[in-house]
């Protein structure tokens, strides 16, 4: 009786770790692919590299079509022994969920492929991490916001200024024109 | 600008988004710290390895001239 109830115990831990061991995770491989490449050819770049995650048990959650961009910099990238400078780019980048272990193997079929100038491979999740469009951020908005938390330090210091400066300007309305003329009759009387 | 994370719920923030980065950077391209963002410690963090994916991917500069 006891052997058995330890079988099934062992059973359902070796599904456990069975489990464990196919653990899948959401990915995003962002990459530039080089501008010399027709744009009619970049959809042939992408299909290769689709297939090849798919190949790999991959499954596309999101994906942007690659876009030709100025980079912020030159980038160089070395073909076949010789260097080139890249100032352009067609930037675009897939989200798809693969088993962890397989992620090396797509990071070495896109590291041999002489068409991708740069890439980036992290990790993700399933939602869109990009912020929402209606969300406009301008650098004002961000100083009205700064300045209208109160959990800020700046805001603090501003808020102290401010009262000292209320406090002054009270003290100075105080003063009416009837008790102004009393003290200037007072002084020449003197 | 954390209440700009906490009205949109922004929970991650993407590299992909470099007009939201390029408000956190000073005029030279460097970062802005956090008394300057006013963001919490977590999001700094956030914005920073956002940042730096963003430069490393050319979608940012390293340094503005």
């Amino acid at each position: 009786m006891i052997d058995e109830v330890i079988k099934e115990d062992i059973a359902s831990v070796s599904e456990i770790i069975i489990e464990n061991d196919f653990e899948t995770q959401v990915y995003e491989l962002g990459f530039h692919i080089i501008p010399s490449v027709e744009k009619n050819n970049i959809a042939d770049e992408i299909g290769s590299i689709r297939s090849a995650i798919e190949k790999l048990g991959g499954i596309f959650v999101a994906e942007e079509f690659p876009k030709l961009i100025t980079l912020a910099y030159t980038m160089t990238k070395d073909i076949d022994g010789k260097r080139y400078k890249f100032n352009n780019a067609y930037f675009g980048w897939l989200k798809f969920e693969i088993e962890k272990d397989n992620i090396i193997k797509v990071k070495e079929l896109i590291d041999s492929n002489n068409n991708i100038l740069r890439f980036l491979i992290i990790k993700t999740v399933r939602e869109s991490t990009l912020a929402p469009k209606d969300a406009v951020f301008s650098k004002e908005g961000v100083k009205k916001l700064k300045y209208n938390t109160n959990d800020s330090k700046i805001f603090k210091k501003d808020d102290k200024d401010k009262e000292k400066k209320d406090k002054i300007k009270k003290k100075e309305v105080k003063m009416s024109e009837e008790e102004l003329d009393k003290t200037i009759e007072k002084l020449i009387a003197e | 600008m954390q209440k700009f994370f906490l009205i949109n719920k922004i929970k991650h923030i993407d590299y992909k988004d470099t007009e939201l980065l390029k408000s956190c950077l000073k005029n030279h391209g460097r970062i802005n710290q956090r008394i300057n963002t006013g963001v919490s410690a977590t999001n700094q963090r956030k914005l920073a390895t956002a940042i730096k994916r963003a430069r490393f991917m050319g979608l940012l500069p390293y340094v503005i001239n």
